[in-house]
């Protein structure tokens, strides 16, 4: 050895003391020794080397756990690709929450092992007593992992079912489509299947959008005018004890819906609620014979086609014949009638005399420009497909003049006459706000036509069948039909119409338009027996008009100038007064 | 009163047997099993749903369990025997390993390509896993007579010994085993004390070797391949798994809340590190580590006293085989080395493997027990 260890000379207490100089081989033979010595010397390598290795190791977790820490690790996630994520909110043209999504938790079961099936369903059932044991046992007996037991609870029923203690039934994070505002809007924005997937309504038309995109869906209508249109519909249907109605409320300008109601509805948060007949929309899926509300296209269109101009007369003092047809008039004047006594008296004769100046072919183009012979461009899924008679006669083009044989939405009505009144700019009808700020309108008339149609419309309401929704300061001017309804057999019914009402106020410069409809009003001895237009639908138009016309910020005005061709049908009205 | 002799006996038995026992290594290892039984209930229900589709989700855990019993019994019985009869049982069970090798190259089923496995009703074992403590044993036996006894060819002999066995492995084939084989037999060589060049020489044929392997073996040169250059294949299990180390941290995501082990098809053997880091973080991983290297420090501290070469070989063997499986396994799981089936000791599940590390371990008991042995071979 080169150096030699400094013997010891003293020892602790305690110490052991070494036998001989600490040479701890020294009862060994030689070659063991050494075998041993290098054995020793060799084994300090290897165990240097292992050092390293685990050194190289902990500084490798080092480096992955600590250096290259994940801030957010992945979630665990069930394997249940289905459940959607957030669904978006739809708002009102102000921001109303219409429809929005709250965080529930599902109950399911993982049926894989049950050891006491019974005892588990009693149990449940006792928490949870709207669930049926068969259900449950059924449930159970799939040996799935994974069955839903009951969708939505309630923080009370999740603490219930969990204090029941079985390792078998599990929650996961669900999700309630909730809308606020219950009935009002039940057939826009239809609802959503227990999946939260939309199966009608709007929920249906934007499921994808609502579902990948978190910002929510601004619609144009306004929860107030919804609130009052819905709210005076079904005051008018119980007071006229009739079986349905819809309305519409659309900006004139733009094509923008303000309220969209069809009666009867639903509450969409509640499936109980829902019938056959309440599911059914109206105002949009619905497609009816309008009646006389038609005349305003009729004159519409023989104003622009430059049939008939607005001081034309018309005979109308005897009925027109048509093949096995007699068409009359309605408490007629049975003289020579002014166009716009055609309108203000309701002329059949005089309209199937217009259109058949026109000629069939003019009349369907012109339909067809107005966007009444083909389903509605609109968001909702649910529009109903014009009916029209194919081939369409000449008899035809004399019927549809004053309202039967062509079926139409009252949403089509809502945006052709939103088209006449406005200057003659045709807008596909929207729910979404500013939606059609970008899209480009059609023109379909010439302004002047519009300006005419504007004053007749003013006098039908002023001194027509319109006067009961005759809401002074707001210039109200519109149209009033009643139709006989079809049975299920598709005959007309005696005594039973279908009413409606289209209006636009104010007159000068129309920014609203208001349709109403109700379906087989009764006839009370207070309206002295009589159940058309003038009498249900008109005046429910009316309130309905009065009631949002201030909301709406529309100011009371003066009365209209009127043209020479109007003021002809005042005298005239004043004389017989 | 012969009875209560005889069991004051065996009491004295027992006393002297845990005196000269090393309790720092019989804790170490007592530390390891339960950390292993914990990860196995983290790691093997997930696995036993999904790859087993069996609805007992604590098979693995059950099974675990019932051979952790007959097998801590196994290590505790192997180190309270002599090191004559730790040499008699090594060569009974190196033989029977032989034969059952050469059985499974006959009979065996093929699993994922290799025949390693001998099937018998209601269980299977693999051969190669009881061989490799038993050939410590016989090798380092051969070592020290051959450098204590004249003219004894010691080297010849256990070189002999040696390319057997790793012929037959290669045959299987099981590059694994081959390693840890090589490993032991090339550490004990170098401890019996050949000259340096040598120890060169073999070194650079080791390296040949394994160059060797890349070229002969596809599945071998694949995964080097894939480690040298993880774009031009499949890594989705390394990366799976360094992800887990990611998501654990310090302190981990929680027992059970790991996500990585519903990915990997071997979270309950290979990468159940990767499932420590995940739910226990780095101080768990840590400690793991570490007891690893401090059982393989302990036994070379206790050895580096030893005064009976053949008792030195033998455990410097089987610490060796002990130490290179568990750094194999948690340096394939971080990604340091190229990826190789290889349980982590005492921890991964495995009833073959944990019999086999039990045996080895038990004759480390016991060769490290204090005795007051002479050199030589007694």
């Amino acid at each position: 050895m080169p150096f030699k260890k400094k013997k010891e000379t003293f020892f602790y207490v305690g110490q052991e003391i070494p036998v001989s100089g600490g040479d701890r081989y020294r009862f060994l033979d030689k070659a063991t020794v050494s075998a041993l010595k290098t054995g020793r010397l060799r084994m300090l390598f290897v165990a240097y080397v292992f050092l390293l290795a685990f050194l190289i190791l902990g500084g490798r977790l080092f480096e992955q756990t600590i250096l290259k820490k994940n801030i957010n690790p992945p979630r665990r996630q069930l394997s249940l690709t289905d459940l959607p994520v957030k669904r978006a909110d739809i708002v009102d043209r102000n921001g109303t929450i219409l429809a929005t999504s709250l965080p529930t938790v599902d109950l399911y079961i993982d049926a894989r092992h049950v050891p006491h099936p019974q005892q588990l369903a009693e149990d449940l059932i006792s928490v949870l007593p709207d669930l049926k044991k068969e259900t449950i046992l059924k449930q159970i007996a799939t040996k799935s992992s994974f069955r839903f037991i009951k969708r939505n609870l309630t923080p009370k029923e999740q603490y219930a079912v969990n204090r029941l203690g079985y390792p078998e039934l599990n929650f996961i994070d669900g999700e309630q489509r909730i809308y606020p505002q219950s009935h009002l809007f039940s057939h826009l924005l239809g609802f959503t299947n227990i999946d939260n997937k939309g199966i009608t309504g709007l929920e249906k038309a934007f499921d994808e959008q609502l579902t990948q995109d978190t910002t929510p869906i601004r619609l144009s209508v306004d929860t107030g005018i919804q609130n009052i249109v819905r709210y005076e519909l079904e005051k008018g249907i119980q007071k006229f004890n009739a079986t349905g109605g819809a309305a519409v409320v659309m900006n004139a300008k733009n094509g923008e819906v303000l309220a969209l109601v069809s009666l009867p509805d639903f509450d969409p948060n509640r499936a109980s609620t829902r019938t056959n007949q309440n599911l059914f929309n109206k105002a949009t899926l619905g497609v009816y014979e309008i009646g006389s509300v038609m005349k305003l296209f009729t004159v519409t269109m023989g104003l622009e086609s430059k049939t008939i101009t607005p001081d034309d007369k018309v005979d109308a003092t005897e009925p027109l014949k048509y093949g096995r047809f007699r068409i009359t008039d309605y408490q007629g004047k049975n003289r020579f009638l002014t166009i716009p006594e055609v309108l203000i008296y309701s002329s059949n004769i005089g309209s199937a005399k217009i259109a058949l100046a026109m000629g069939e072919e003019q009349q369907r183009a012109f339909l067809e420009r107005f966007g009444l012979l083909s389903p509605l461009s609109f968001e909702l899924p649910e529009k109903g497909r014009p009916m029209y008679p194919d081939p369409w006669r000449e008899i035809n083009t004399v019927t549809i003049a004053y309202g039967y044989g062509l079926a139409i939405s009252p949403l089509h009505v809502a945006s052709a006459v939103s088209a006449i009144v406005n200057g003659g700019l045709y807008h596909h009808p929207t729910v979404l706000k500013g939606k059609n700020d970008t899209e480009p309108a059609t023109q379909v008339i010439s302004p002047q036509t519009s300006r005419i149609m504007r004053f007749m419309m003013r006098a039908v309401v002023d001194i027509g069948s319109g006067k009961s929704a005759n809401i002074k300061g707001y210039l109200v001017g519109g149209k009033t039909g009643s139709a006989e309804m079809q049975d299920e057999n598709g005959r007309y019914v005696k005594g039973t119409l279908r009413t409606s009402f289209v209006g636009a106020f104010p007159m000068d410069d129309p920014k609203y338009v208001v349709f109403v409809m109700m379906e087989n009003p009764m006839k009370r001895k207070e309206d002295w027996y009589f159940n058309t237009a003038g009498w249900n639908a008109t005046p429910t138009g009316g309130r309905i008009i009065e009631a949002i016309a201030p909301q709406l910020g529309i100011i009371p005005k003066e009365e209209l100038e009127k043209p020479a061709y109007i003021e002809v049908a005042y005298s005239q009205y004043k004389k017989k007064k | 009163m012969k009875i209560k002799k005889q069991l004051q006996e065996i009491r004295f038995f027992l006393a002297e047997w845990y005196r000269t026992l090393d309790t720092w290594l019989l804790w170490s290892i007592a530390g390891l099993i339960v950390c292993g039984i914990f990860l196995t209930f983290s790691a093997s229900p997930v696995v036993a749903e999904r790859v087993l589709k069996t609805q007992d989700t604590f098979y693995f855990v059950k099974k675990q369990l019932f051979f952790l019993i007959p097998s801590i019994g196994l290590m505790l019985g192997v180190s309270m025997l002599s090191p004559k009869q730790i040499r008699r049982l090594a060569f009974i069970v190196f033989t029977a390993s032989l034969i059952a090798l050469v059985l499974t190259l006959v009979v065996g089923m093929e699993v994922k390509g290799a025949k390693r496995w001998l099937y018998f009703p209601g269980f299977s074992i693999q051969p190669s896993e009881f061989m490799k403590p038993a050939f410590a044993v016989i090798c380092a036996w051969i070592f020290a007579s051959g450098r204590l006894i004249d003219k004894f060819p010691g080297i010849r002999i256990a070189g002999c010994i040696y390319l057997t066995t790793i012929m037959l492995l290669l045959l299987q084939p099981d590059i694994g085993q081959t390693l840890t084989i090589s490993t032991i037999w090339g550490c004990q060589l170098f401890l019996a004390g050949i000259s340096v060049l040598w120890v060169i020489a073999l070194l650079g044929i080791g390296i040949f070797g394994v160059i060797g392997t890349y070229f002969i073996f596809p599945h071998v040169q694949s995964r080097i391949d894939r480690f040298l250059n993880p774009e031009t294949g499949d890594v989705f299990q390394v990366r799976t798994s360094l992800e887990a180390f990611h998501n654990g941290g310090w302190f981990g995501r929680g027992p059970g809340e790991g996500i990585i082990k519903g990915k990997l098809p071997d979270a309950h053997t290979d990468f159940i590190l990767a499932v420590a880091a995940e739910e226990f973080g780095f101080f768990l991983c840590a400690f793991l580590i570490f007891l690893f290297a401090f059982i393989i420090f302990r036994g070379f501290l206790i050895m580096s006293k030893e005064k009976n070469l053949f008792n030195m070989l033998a455990v410097a063997g089987l610490l060796t085989q002990f130490g290179v499986q568990a750094f194999i396994n948690m340096a394939s799981t971080l990604n340091l080395i190229p990826t190789k089936g290889m349980t982590l000791p005492f921890i991964s599940y495995g009833g073959s493997s944990l019999l086999s590390l039990a045996f080895g371990f038990g004759i480390i008991l016991s060769l490290t027990r204090r005795h007051p042995t002479q050199g030589g071979l007694e």
